[in-house]
């Protein structure tokens, strides 16, 4: 689990956003997000969305995780807690700002797919998990107004915007 | 031998007789009132002009004890950046500390942190959990977007946080920004310094002496062009827009009390030189030829005036602001005498009669008209006499006996010297005053055709005229008074209006703190209806918010504070962390009471060490919502607080200018009635006394009452108004007005026709009244509008008066001949 998370901060920090993104569980994270929808999905429009979702995360999150990662010091791993086919992971992420030292405590939780584990979500200590605020504050309130084609197409519209 | 004749005869065995000794007398009288008149100083102190007994005169002495002056001297600097105005301001307050001779102390900054840090304190319980609101949600936004791994869908902006709207309503406490610690303006474009005199705002020229010293400092400093600006005195009211510069301006009690006094004295000097000037044109058209008999009169007049202020010297020791203007006014009113006295003079010598003889006669004649015309002037003036106000009743006095002296010394003076001369060189007084007066002896004086319809005509006219004058109305507002444009005044309308402070605060006095504490409390709330005039009180406690509002707040801060401990500081950005300790500080902050309130801020509410025992205590400010400038809303202020009751009983005095001013208002308006109506009622008696017929008063009182009702209303149609300063003329034209009856009447009264009698004295009574018009209408010249408004005031009446008995008291005057020459 630590070499996955490893690299997958490594690849974020080193701009290999394609390598990244393999280390993340697309549709783990998009039944996560979607609840009742994405059984109610086809597998063309779950795939698109795990697609679509990735890219943004990579235009959008992994420019901010790499302007904190500028002065990144080490990351300090705690022992797994393995449940079954699900684990979580804390992890400081230490920064080293010209000024003073920030930590930034973290908690990913990944699950196994295919003998390998996979990072799911990531939570910053005091905030909600990334999938559950966009869940609850986006994802969920668009799938009510006009179901999983209007998620899509707001998907692709953010995408189309991302440079 | 009738009264006037045995007058003339005593007049001639003493004065007359020994003119050698008389006139050496006189000179040394003279000499010696030159000498004293010449230490004569002028008191500018104007606290001093009104009786120290008044309880209101008390309480501002003893505020003034208290904090070393009622008021301050304002020093306002204004520019486009703050920063500079702060560093021009630490230089300007170094240079005005090391004169510890005359400045007591400046204010310009003032600690607030302590006010700052408790403002959540001050907020209303409701506005307090709705700014928590709000940063919450800011908090929360700004906490979800510093997280790496947020990222939206549909975009959102950033929650804006807005809390002007409720920030603005507590940006002041007890009248004073807390934005700053220093005395800068919410638009951070002007910053002031509040200087403290080591005297009071009465002490006039001490002030104009600090004032010139202060602008000669600046233009030094501002041509080293310190911190890259120069220095300008400016009043536009807005500031440089290069930001080289920075302007500055005088404002505040002390300076306003000097502009206005000021421009009173600097007009003295041209409006003397304008009444002088006026008085010899006038003598000089009229007497032409006769240069040396108009020289002889002028130097009799002018010794007289010198007199009347070596009198001044022994009676009072010194003048005051206002009769500091006497001089002009004598000779406009003293002159009149010596042109009587010359006209009958030339009649006489015209008519062959020998020096001696002509002089007994002109006494007799328009010497004792004199007497009683001047008797009239004196009782108007002498009305002023009994006022509260020393301005008023030392200018009374002054002016009164100025008359007396000045009628005196011209009959001593002029029949001297010219019985002098005549003993030396014969016939000089006919040949200074022959052909002034052509003889008439021959020439029949003629009639005034149809009397009746010429009383009628000239009545109504008058009557028409004077039906407009209920409608005069009084001027209240002093600022109508000053000179347009006044610098002072135009800072303090700038300084209210940068600052939204209204005038100068009267202050309360109590003698413990907790009196202090009641008295504050009783305006907490405002009652609407019964303090009306009142915008706020300040005392120390408005730095202390109500405890229950103090404990509900600190309720909210509290739990706010728990919520915000759990947010970990260490995860915050290094440029968050020192804004997230200075917030909490805000957060965490603990009701206080007053004696937690820092002393700085404390102590501009209580007596400095120096005050005497008995007036030590705490004060409590009073502010107006009213423009103290209108002298009704003034009155209504001060009716509204000078008198204060709290609910144990006990009571307690406002003090301050405006209710100083208020009650000189009160003090000018019974007195302007009380002085015509005791003025009207000498005048009657006089006049009674002298023509002993109350026909012959009623036709002599007729100029003067028509004269007097046209000038109201000319008054009421041409809108001047009367006002706090030329309300004081009043009794003036009363007095003078009755110069034309008495002397036609006592021509009248010798035998002469009206035509006679009009050609005999009407020429004199043209040039006298023409004369002390001059003298009048020279005020007018002035910068200063309340001295001008003195002079229309008076050149209306006087021209009216003039009028009048040259058109209806002909016309009465016919009518009485015929009957009278019709019963003979």
């Amino acid at each position: 689990m630590h070499k996955t998370l490893k690299r997958t901060i490594g690849a974020i920090r080193y701009k290999r956003s394609a390598k990244a993104l393999a280390q993340f569980d697309g549709p783990v994270q998009g039944a996560y997000l979607a609840g009742s929808y994405w059984a109610k999905a086809t597998l063309a429009e779950q795939t698109e969305f795990v697609t679509l979702f990735h890219k943004m995360f990579a235009g959008v999150a992994f420019p901010n995780i790499q302007k904190n990662f500028t002065n990144l010091e080490t990351v300090l791993y705690s022992k797994p807690k393995v449940s079954g086919s699900t684990a979580t992971v804390d992890a400081v992420i230490v920064i080293l700002h010209p000024l003073k030292k920030q930590e930034i405590q973290t908690t990913f939780a990944m699950t196994k797919s295919a003998g390998a584990w996979k990072v799911v979500d990531v939570t910053v200590k005091g905030n909600p998990s990334m999938l559950q605020r966009i869940r609850d504050e986006q994802v969920q309130k668009i799938l009510a107004k006009g179901g999983f084609p209007k998620l899509l197409s707001l998907l692709r519209a953010r995408v189309a915007k991302i440079k | 031998m009738t009264l006037s004749q045995r007058l003339a005869r005593a007049w001639r065995w003493t004065v007359a007789a020994r003119p050698g000794t008389t006139l050496a007398i006189f000179l040394v009288l003279t000499a010696m009132s030159a000498w004293g008149a010449s230490t004569l100083t002028i008191n500018t102190n104007q606290l001093d002009l009104i009786s120290q007994d008044l309880r209101q005169v008390k309480d501002v002495k003893r505020i003034i004890d208290m904090i070393g002056g009622n008021g301050h001297l304002i020093v306002a600097l204004r520019g486009s950046d703050p920063e500079i105005l702060k560093k021009v301001a630490d230089d300007a307050n170094t240079w005005l500390r090391s004169d510890t001779k005359r400045i007591r102390n400046v204010t310009y900054k003032v600690d607030v942190e302590f006010l700052r840090r408790h403002g959540a304190l001050f907020m209303e319980t409701p506005d307090l959990k709705e700014v928590r609101r709000r940063v919450d949600l800011k908090l929360a936004d700004t906490k979800k977007r510093a997280d790496p791994f947020f990222m939206e869908i549909e975009e959102t902006k950033p929650y804006e946080l807005k809390l002007d709207d409720i920030i603005d309503k507590y940006t002041r406490i007890g009248k004073r920004s807390i934005a700053d610690d220093y005395y800068l303006s919410e638009d951070k474009e002007m910053l002031l310094l509040l200087v403290k005199p080591m005297w009071e705002n009465t002490r006039l020229a001490e002030t104009g002496e600090l004032l010139e010293r202060m602008r000669a400092h600046f233009k030094t400093y501002g041509a080293g062009e310190a911190h890259g600006v120069t220095l300008v005195e400016d009043y536009d009211g807005q500031p440089n827009k290069d930001g080289k510069q920075v302007e500055f301006g005088f404002g505040g009690t002390y300076t306003s009390n000097y502009d206005d006094s000021y421009l009173i004295k600097s007009s003295l000097v041209p409006v003397s030189g304008w009444a002088f000037a006026g008085v010899c044109f006038v003598l000089l058209l009229f007497f032409r030829r006769h240069i040396l008999a108009v020289l002889l009169v002028i130097s009799g007049l002018v010794l007289g005036v010198v007199l009347t202020f070596g009198f001044a010297k022994i009676s009072i020791g010194q003048l005051n602001m206002i009769t500091s203007i006497l001089g002009g006014i004598l000779m406009g009113l003293g002159i009149d005498f010596g042109i009587h006295m010359l006209y009958r003079l030339g009649e006489e010598l015209g008519a062959g009669e020998a020096l001696e003889d002509a002089l007994e006669k002109t006494v007799a004649s328009s010497g004792v008209a004199s007497i009683v015309s001047g008797a009239g002037t004196v009782a108007a003036f002498g009305s002023l006499t009994m006022s509260e106000f020393a301005g008023f009743s030392e200018f009374g006095m002054l002016a009164g006996a100025g008359v007396i002296i000045i009628g005196t010394a011209l009959y001593v003076w002029v029949p001297g010297v010219l019985l002098l001369l005549e003993r030396y060189k014969p016939g000089t007084a006919k040949r200074m005053l022959g052909g002034l007066v052509a003889s008439k002896k021959n020439k029949p004086a003629g009639r005034l055709n149809k009397p009746a319809l010429w009383l009628g005509l000239t009545v109504g006219a008058a009557a028409l005229l004077a039906s407009f004058a209920p409608k005069v109305n009084f001027e209240y507002n002093t600022r109508a008074l000053m000179v347009e444009g006044q610098h002072s005044v135009l800072l303090g309308d700038e300084v209210n209006r940068r600052y939204q402070i209204s005038s100068d605060p009267v202050g309360v006095y109590s003698k413990t703190r907790e009196e202090a504490y009641n008295l504050y409390k009783l305006f907490k709330p405002l009652d609407a209806k019964k303090h009306s005039t009142v915008d706020q009180v300040v005392s120390m406690f408005a730095f202390v918010p109500p405890m229950a509002q103090q404990q509900a707040n600190y309720q909210v801060l509290q739990s706010w504070a728990k919520e915000l401990d759990t947010i970990d500081r260490k995860s915050l950005p290094p440029e968050y962390e020192k804004k997230w300790d200075e917030a909490l500080k805000y957060v965490k902050v603990k009701p206080y009471t007053i004696d937690d309130v820092p002393e700085a801020l404390r102590a501009m509410f209580r007596n400095l060490p120096s005050t005497k025992p008995e007036n030590q205590g705490f004060l409590t400010f009073i502010y107006p919502t009213v423009d103290l400038w209108d002298g009704k809303q003034m009155l209504a202020f001060s009716d509204q607080v000078e008198t204060i009751h709290t609910p144990d009983g006990k009571e307690y005095h406002a003090a301050g200018t405006p209710i100083l001013f208020a009650k000189l208002a009160r003090i000018v308006l019974h007195d302007a009635r009380f002085t015509v109506g005791i003025t009207t009622i000498l005048l009657l008696l006089l006049l009674l006394v002298d023509l002993r017929s109350p026909l012959r008063t009623f036709v002599t009182l007729l100029p003067l009452m028509l004269g007097v009702g046209c000038m109201l209303g000319a008054m009421a149609v041409l809108n001047i108004r009367l006002n706090f300063m030329n309300v004081v003329v009043f009794p003036i034209v009363l007095g003078y007005g009755l110069s034309h009856g008495v002397y036609l009447m006592h021509r009248f009264e010798e035998g002469a026709s009206p035509m006679e009698a009009l050609r005999s004295v009407g020429t004199a009574v043209a040039c006298s009244t023409l004369t002390t018009l001059a003298g009048w209408a020279a005020l007018m010249a002035a910068a200063h509008r309340g001295m001008q408004s003195m002079g229309t005031l008076a050149c209306l009446g006087m021209t009216a008066t003039l009028i009048v008995t040259f058109t209806v008291m002909p016309a009465v005057m016919q009518l009485m001949h015929d009957h009278r020459t019709s019963k003979s």
